[in-house]
């Protein structure tokens, strides 16, 4: 007990001066309101890591929700980390300690369960790096029992195959039930890994890389996700943790919805997350209060994927100013699709700015990626959101989409010519900021382009250039663009097999990580360590065949593979989807569980 | 006008001011309270605090003054108990008619350094040295200066192997604790850190009257 006291004390004065020493010391401190009773009762520990920075990992709402959901159950506790940034991390090892979690300053290394959320695909190299930070072996096969149970979850689960061998289970799919089973059966089987491996195999939405068949790089097993079937009666935090630090997005979130509806071709979450799934309006509403109340946010966010789809928007909508008035707060609306923008989503926010995406600048490509918006919609959200005082406009694209020419770049630009001319005709004013924020598109698992090839670096670059010579001479326009090089990256990294965890640690070894990061990221760290494993980067954004087996076709999404084919193919020739809100397009989610508009349909009685 | 005076201690000394300013708006909003805002495109709770603590530095005398319509002190106590994050805790409040100016209010801080390994003989070396001339290296607008401040060191005294001392806080006249400490390490070739301290009290002169007596007076004021 004394060496226990003694050591802490060690600790928590070394943890003194560095926290003096390195940026935003606020990150490492805990403590925040909101957070579970560290001094409850329990016999599991379980620690959610983020391999990204805590402002960024606390504005996720999945981790919020199984914080919640795991810290509930008498038996667990369940704490936090973040990838310490670069200047902690090496403060750290200076100091020889070990990563540990906010709640009770414990060493990762001495958790039950270690739970990854993933989110993207720049952030593999980051698992490696808090594993490293705390002395924990990269590979599950390199793991007894004296090291905490390593699950991955999150986005990333679409495609587990590049960092299958550091995990003892993924979790694919929803995590609010899944994460409860599993933590039962290491609870039940502590010690003994073989059973604790063999128990969670028959749990639905869980893949154990190490106890399934790989035949030439490929999984043999079923797996199938996991879905939350009725989402109102899924647990929603009605209390947050409220992070002491500004962080991205800083306001309570209240999800309306999940999965999507519209379909666009390139969208891995709208494929991944459906079926589709309603939370009704008056939880909604209730979650909303409790939130405010329980947070003291001065906003809260309502989040989907396509909010305005919302099944219930209109009765939304009008209760939500009253009770935005009422509690005195604004309410902050992302994801606005050209389509179903109103404008009193516009109002609601108090904002004199508007985001919107309408990923390609010609009626031909935006009908090839299925993004079901005209012309005529861009005009009139502009025209609303004029009229509603907004004088910022910020609009996000995609270069490299399949069949683009330099006329769909061309469009683009005359979008934002466009916007120019309708404000200075209906303002008389100039004072209009536009900006222009430009993807390269990665093709991504579980999409109907999963079988796309991307664009070469060269092509990305001209197309680049290309914007950029015609944006200079526009006014009032300022244009982005992301990196092409960790675009490929992200791609190889989107598609890749088993064979890219050791492309993953050689790059990490190399130097790379926070690859998110613009200024961290480094092509050379991939390129010499593709180079010293003898493999070529390029096979992985290549075109795939149409029957080719890919390392992700064991996993059963919902969404049948002959879907996505038929809207690859669609999609060469130009032809639409439209979007599922009205009518089932069979895309086959809803054999997982009943979608939305299914059960509604039933309800009419008119199926 | 409502004063509070709050501890931060433990972990909390790493949070800044601007974080803190935000952290102690939406405690109060948590317990039910609604500050008055100020008018405008972009309303804002009429809400003010005494100056920033050096990042690090724990102390149990800060301040922040809002505005709430129709308070009762003990209520809001009571009601914001439990809602602040760990290391924050309010620990009393004043209800005056003027706004009492908390940002100005401390022109001499208070506080008390652990002197881990260090003698009561050595400390009369620092007294000695404030006598005739106790030099520190701060910094000014970007540069490094070496300065005898010991003009800014209002009283320093020695209790159970504490440094108790007195700095002046004014805007114009300020020894920050930083630096103050620096030229201690320096004088007894010490390495005592910010984690040893502790800001204990606030006032609002050199004389012995702290800011919870003159916001007791005002107080009273506001009674009669
Ligand atoms: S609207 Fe399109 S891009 Fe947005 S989430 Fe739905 S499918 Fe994806
Ligand atoms: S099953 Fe039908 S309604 Fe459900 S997501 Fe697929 S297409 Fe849409």
């Amino acid at each position: 007990m004394f060496g226990y006291v003694f050591r802490k004390l060690i600790f928590m004065k070394k943890l003194d001066s560095i926290l003096l020493n390195v940026e935003n010391p606020g990150r490492y401190i805990g403590g925040e309101f909101g957070i579970c009773d560290i001094k409850k009762k329990y016999d599991l520990t379980f620690c959610i890591a983020f391999p990204d920075v805590y402002e960024i990992g606390m504005s996720n709402l999945g981790i919020k929700i199984l914080y919640n959901i795991l810290n509930n159950n008498q038996h667990i506790l369940c704490e936090r980390v973040f990838a310490p940034w670069v200047d902690m991390g090496a403060m750290l090892r200076e100091n020889d300690i070990e990563l540990f979690s906010l709640e009770t300053r414990r060493s990762l290394r001495d958790f039950d369960i270690l739970g990854f959320s993933i989110q993207y695909e720049m952030a593999y190299t980051n698992i490696l790096y808090m594993l490293e930070l705390s002395n924990i072996p990269f590979y599950a096969k390199e793991r007894d029992e004296s090291f905490p149970l390593l699950v991955a979850g999150g986005p990333c689960t679409a495609n587990p195959e590049p960092f299958a061998e550091f995990f003892d289970i993924i979790c694919i799919g929803d995590g609010e039930e899944v994460s409860l089973k599993v933590a039962d059966i290491v609870r039940e089987n502590k010690g003994n890994k073989t059973k604790i491996l063999e128990e969670c195999k028959k749990i639905e939405g869980i893949y154990v890389p190490s106890l399934c068949v790989v035949k030439e790089g490929v999984c043999q097993e079923k797996v199938k996700k996991s879905v939350v079937k009725n989402l109102d009666l899924a647990e929603f935090p009605a209390k947050m943790i409220v992070p002491n630090i500004k962080i991205v997005h800083d306001r309570p979130v209240v999800e309306l919805f999940r999965g999507c509806y519209a379909g666009c071709r390139f969208c891995q979450a709208c494929f991944f997350y459906r079926p589709i799934r309603n939370r009704s309006f008056q939880t909604v509403l209730k979650l909303i209060e409790n939130l405010i109340k329980s947070s003291g946010y001065e906003e809260i966010g309502i989040s989907s994927l396509s909010t305005g789809d919302y099944c219930e928007i209109s009765e939304l909508l009008y209760v939500l100013p009253k009770l935005a008035k009422q509690l005195n707060i604004k309410v902050q609306i992302p994801s606005l699709r050209l389509d179903s923008y109103d404008a009193s989503l516009f109002k609601l926010g108090r904002s004199s700015s508007i985001t919107f995406a309408p990923e390609a600048g010609t009626q031909r490509l935006r009908d090839v990626i299925n993004k079901n918006i005209t012309d005529e919609d861009i005009d009139i959200t502009i025209k609303n959101a004029i009229s509603n005082k907004c004088r910022s406009f910020k609009l996000y694209f995609m270069i490299g989409l399949p069949t683009e020419t330099d006329a769909d770049l061309d469009g683009i630009v005359e979008i934002c010519e466009r916007i120019n001319r309708l404000y200075v005709d209906l303002t008389g004013k100039k004072n209009i900021n536009i900006t222009i924020s430009v993807a390269v598109f990665v093709p991504k698992p579980v999409t109907p382009f999963q079988w796309v090839k991307q664009i070469g670096l060269d092509e990305m670059t001209y197309k680049q250039n290309y914007l950029y010579q015609k944006f200079k001479k526009i006014k009032n326009v300022s244009y982005n663009w992301h990196d092409s090089k960790t675009s490929f990256v992200e791609a190889v990294l989107a598609r890749g097999d088993r064979k890219l965890a050791k492309l993953i640690e050689k790059a990490y070894k190399k130097g790379a990580k926070f690859d998110s990061w613009g200024d961290k990221f480094d092509i050379k760290y991939w390129n010499d360590a593709a180079k010293d494993m003898g493999i070529d980067l390029d096979i992985y954004v290549a075109e795939r065949d149409l029957d080719a087996v890919l390392p992700w076709n064991f996993i059963d999404f919902g969404v049948s593979q002959k879907y996505l084919k038929n809207e690859y193919i669609k999609a060469l020739n130009g032809l639409t989807t439209e979007g599922c809100k009205f009518n089932c397009n069979h895309c086959g989610a809803n054999k997982l569980a009943k979608c939305s508009q299914h059960i509604k349909c039933e309800e009419d009685m008119r199926c | 006008m409502l004063t509070v005076k709050y501890s931060k201690l433990e972990q909390a000394r790493f949070l800044s001011h601007l974080d803190m300013q935000t952290i102690l708006q939406r405690t109060i909003k948590r317990a039910g309270f609604m500050p008055i805002f100020t008018q405008g495109f972009n309303p804002r709770p009429i809400f003010k605090m005494s100056k920033p603590l050096p990042l690090g530095v724990a102390s149990k005398c800060e301040y922040f003054s809002v505005d709430i319509p129709n308070i009762s002190k003990e209520a809001f106590i009571k009601d914001c108990a439990g809602q602040t994050p760990k290391g924050i805790e309010f620990l009393d409040v004043w209800v005056t008619e003027r706004d009492p100016k908390v940002f100005n209010l401390g022109a001499v801080s208070e506080y008390e350094i652990l002197l881990k390994n260090i003698k009561q003989d050595k400390f009369s070396l620092v007294k000695k040295a404030i006598n005739e001339g106790f030099v520190v290296r701060k910094k000014q607008k970007r540069q490094y200066i070496i300065q005898d401040v010991s003009n800014l060191i209002v009283d320093i005294g020695y209790v159970k192997n504490k440094m108790i001392v007195r700095l002046l806080s004014t805007e114009s006249l300020n020894l920050r604790i930083n630096d103050f400490l620096s030229g201690i390490n320096t004088l007894l070739s010490a390495d005592l850190e910010i984690s040893n301290v502790v800001k204990t009290n606030q006032y609002i002169g050199k004389e012995d009257i702290s800011i919870d007596t003159y916001l007791s007076k005002m107080e009273l004021n506001l009674k009669k």
